[in-house]
């Protein structure tokens, strides 16, 4: 009887010693630190941003396999929690108030300009840092929103696209704009018409058209009337940039159609125009296909291919990279809650590691904050049908 | 603004009204004639728009028999929503509309899953542009306005010099009359569901080969659909003509002049005053 006690006895130290050691090792564990990802899983706009959410997983595996983030000699995972903002304002109210009660402190907020504008003061009442994926207005980055961060933003492509439509189309003067009248595109509207008089050319025709439709005979017509050598949409999303071009093609235009803050995904475009219309059309934006992005592109896209059956595209690669500079971003401030010390850290940086190399930090000219990040600008055109890709070299 | 520019913008909105024509077509059978509260058209119009695209892309199929087989299977989808979500509820209005309100997020986030969110694009077979005294059309605005017509031909013979067509006139007219009379009420109302719905396949094939499809590209299609029809007058086949031709006009020629917006304001206000002297809408019955 004694023995058996005694050999209990033993038994229960071994397991209690074993547990420590265990909870020990633990401690050294990567912890987990949760990033927010507010997107439009529904509505009208989940066409356009649900491959945002489709990268999240693929991102945070990444990310974490990479090394993740360390912060006071702690290593941290991510993990991405993405919130469903229904494609309104109120849906982003109640997807940002979800993230909130589960204590996230840093979150991408929505593309759609709307939806972000709707939690704007929640998120500065709340000292959440919000760094935007992509934009361009003034609205989310300026001096009265201390806590917003734009990994990239397409203000800085309109000069370069003008200075390619000089090089590539020298012949060309006059400038029609055909854009979507966005609540976020002022910013762009503004700076293309100052950089369309920098460069020399005429402006001939401005309308921005109410989002929603892609019968855009009516305003090509108006366009056309006004007979100008480039079409100039500054931004869109694919199918209306594929309408115009198909349209405009068939209503007789035969010159260059260029959208410097970008199409949509350059391949998914040419898959939608009209083969015979695939010609002078470009934008400083990436060809995530190309053999030119660098590995680490790579490797997401793999990642992305297998966990959704589906290629690759732009907005996938836009949310790693903003998913990415957030990362590094944060790993700077040394903080897993501060945002004043984030913003602090911030503005002080003058580079940043981004996917696609060293990344600028700026934003004083236009926004009046360093809170922005300038990184290496790609140009893709569609010449015969076929997507041409290079770096420009410039930020 | 030139002549040309002129003519260029009345040659589009007569294009634009053979679209809303089209569109217009099936919502007149299924909720102007037979009364069925049939709001989720607008996604069995997208689906039609889906079936062409997958026919087409991963079938091989070319356009007319990728449409036709569309148009057949749409149709069959409209006979099985009848028997299962309408019928139960034919006569209750309110718990028709809840369940077509339903069925609308439901088609919607099933083709969304199934499909992704990425809008889709399929070529039509008709290509090109025709110029006339320095005006354009494409060949495939101008099918549409030639289809868009052709098929309203047919419907309006249908319904005017058939048994069944002619039945559902009765049971549009007084419903229980009709029963007895001996129509059989069950039967006729399936054959306006396939009718409605394989004309909403019709007209989905045709515009989805002229625009993206998304999974949401159905609200758009309802939105005009339903103001063409009240314009036009609930009931009337011809009025669904009419009103196609007016918005059409409308949304083609205004932009031109002035700006998007204007288009849409000037359309539904102009839906709101011929309403409040003719609540029947312009061809409508009182």
């Amino acid at each position: 009887m004694k023995k058996i006690i005694s050999v209990l006895c033993a038994f229960c130290l071994l397991i209690i010693f074993t547990s420590i050691l265990i909870s020990c090792g633990d401690s050294k564990k990567a912890k987990i630190i949760k990033i927010g990802l507010i997107s439009s899983v529904t509505g009208p706009m989940a066409p356009g941003f649900k491959s945002m959410v489709e990268s999240a997983k693929p991102t945070a595996d990444l990310i974490n396999s990479k090394g993740g983030l360390t912060i006071d000699g702690q290593k941290y995972n991510i993990e991405i929690i993405t919130a469903d903002d229904q494609s309104s304002p109120p849906g982003a109210v109640a997807a940002f108030n979800k993230l909130l009660q589960e204590e996230i402190k840093f979150v991408l907020p929505p593309i759609f300009m709307p939806s972000d504008m709707a939690i704007t003061p929640i998120a500065r009442q709340n000292k959440i840092v919000r760094m935007k994926a992509q934009s361009a207005g003034r609205t989310q980055a300026n001096p009265q929103q201390p806590y917003s961060f734009l990994a990239s933003t397409g203000v800085y492509n309109i000069d370069v696209g003008y200075q390619y439509l000089k090089k590539l189309y020298p012949k060309a003067k006059r400038i029609a704009i055909v854009t979507p009248d966005d609540p976020g595109a002022q910013t762009y509207q503004e700076l293309t018409k100052q950089t369309i008089k920098k460069y020399g050319f005429e402006l001939v025709f401005f309308e921005a058209f109410k989002m929603g439709g892609e019968d855009f005979y009516p305003i090509l017509t108006k366009a056309l009337a006004t007979k100008p050598d480039v079409i100039d949409v500054i931004f869109s999303i694919i199918p209306w940039s594929a309408g115009i071009i198909n349209q405009s093609r068939e209503l007789g235009f035969k010159g260059p159609i260029i959208a410097p803050a970008i199409f949509g995904d350059i391949n998914i475009l040419n898959s939608a125009i009209n083969p015979k219309y695939a010609y002078d059309i470009f934008h400083i934006g990436l060809d995530v296909q190309s053999p030119k992005m660098p590995e680490i592109v790579k490797e997401f896209k793999e990642l992305v291919e297998e966990s959704t059956g589906k290629p690759l595209d732009m907005d996938h690669v836009v949310m790693f990279e903003a998913v990415y500079t957030f990362v590094k971003a944060i790993e700077h401030a040394q903080t897993l809650d501060d945002a004043d010390k984030f913003k602090t850290t911030f503005e002080k940086l003058d580079t940043i590691d981004t996917i696609f190399g060293k990344g600028v930090i700026d934003g004083e000219e236009i926004f009046n904050v360093r809170h922005v990040v300038r990184r290496e600008l790609p140009f893709s055109r569609i010449m015969n049908g076929k997507v041409e890709f290079e770096w420009t070299g410039k930020n | 603004m030139e002549m040309t520019a002129i003519a260029q913008s009345l040659l589009n909105g007569l294009a634009i009204s053979g679209i809303y024509i089209l569109i217009a077509l099936g919502l007149t059978l299924v909720l102007s004639i037979m009364g069925i509260v049939q709001i989720s058209h607008g996604e069995i119009y997208m689906v039609g728009a889906y079936c062409v695209y997958y026919l087409i892309k991963s079938a091989g199929f070319s356009f007319i028999p990728a449409l036709i087989v569309a148009t057949l299977f749409v149709g069959c989808i409209g006979v099985f929503l009848e028997r299962v979500f309408f019928r139960p509820f034919r006569g209750d209005p309110d718990r028709a509309m809840t369940v077509s309100i339903s069925l609308i997020l439901i088609i919607q986030n099933i083709v969304l899953f199934l499909a992704g969110g990425n809008p889709k694009s399929y070529s039509s077979p008709f290509t090109g542009v025709l110029f006339i005294f320095g005006i354009v059309i494409a060949w495939k605005r101008l099918i549409i306005v030639i289809v868009g017509f052709g098929l309203l031909v047919l419907l309006f013979l249908f319904i005017r010099y058939t048994k069944t067509g002619q039945a559902m006139l009765a049971i549009s007219q007084e419903r229980e009359g009709a029963a007895l009379q001996g129509i059989n009420i069950d039967f006729v109302s399936a054959v306006a569901m396939f009718l409605g719905c394989a004309l909403a396949a019709v007209a989905a094939g045709f515009i989805g080969s002229l625009f993206s499809i998304s999974p949401t590209m159905g609200s758009f299609a309802l939105m005009k659909g339903i103001a063409v029809i009240i314009l036009g007058g609930l009931g009337s086949i011809a009025g669904a003509v009419i009103g196609g031709l007016i918005l059409g006009l409308i949304d083609g020629v205004l932009p031109a002049i002035t700006s998007t917006y204007t288009a849409g304001l000037v359309g539904f206000a102009a839906i709101i005053i011929i309403l409040l002297f003719r609540p029947q809408g312009i061809w409508g019955h009182e």
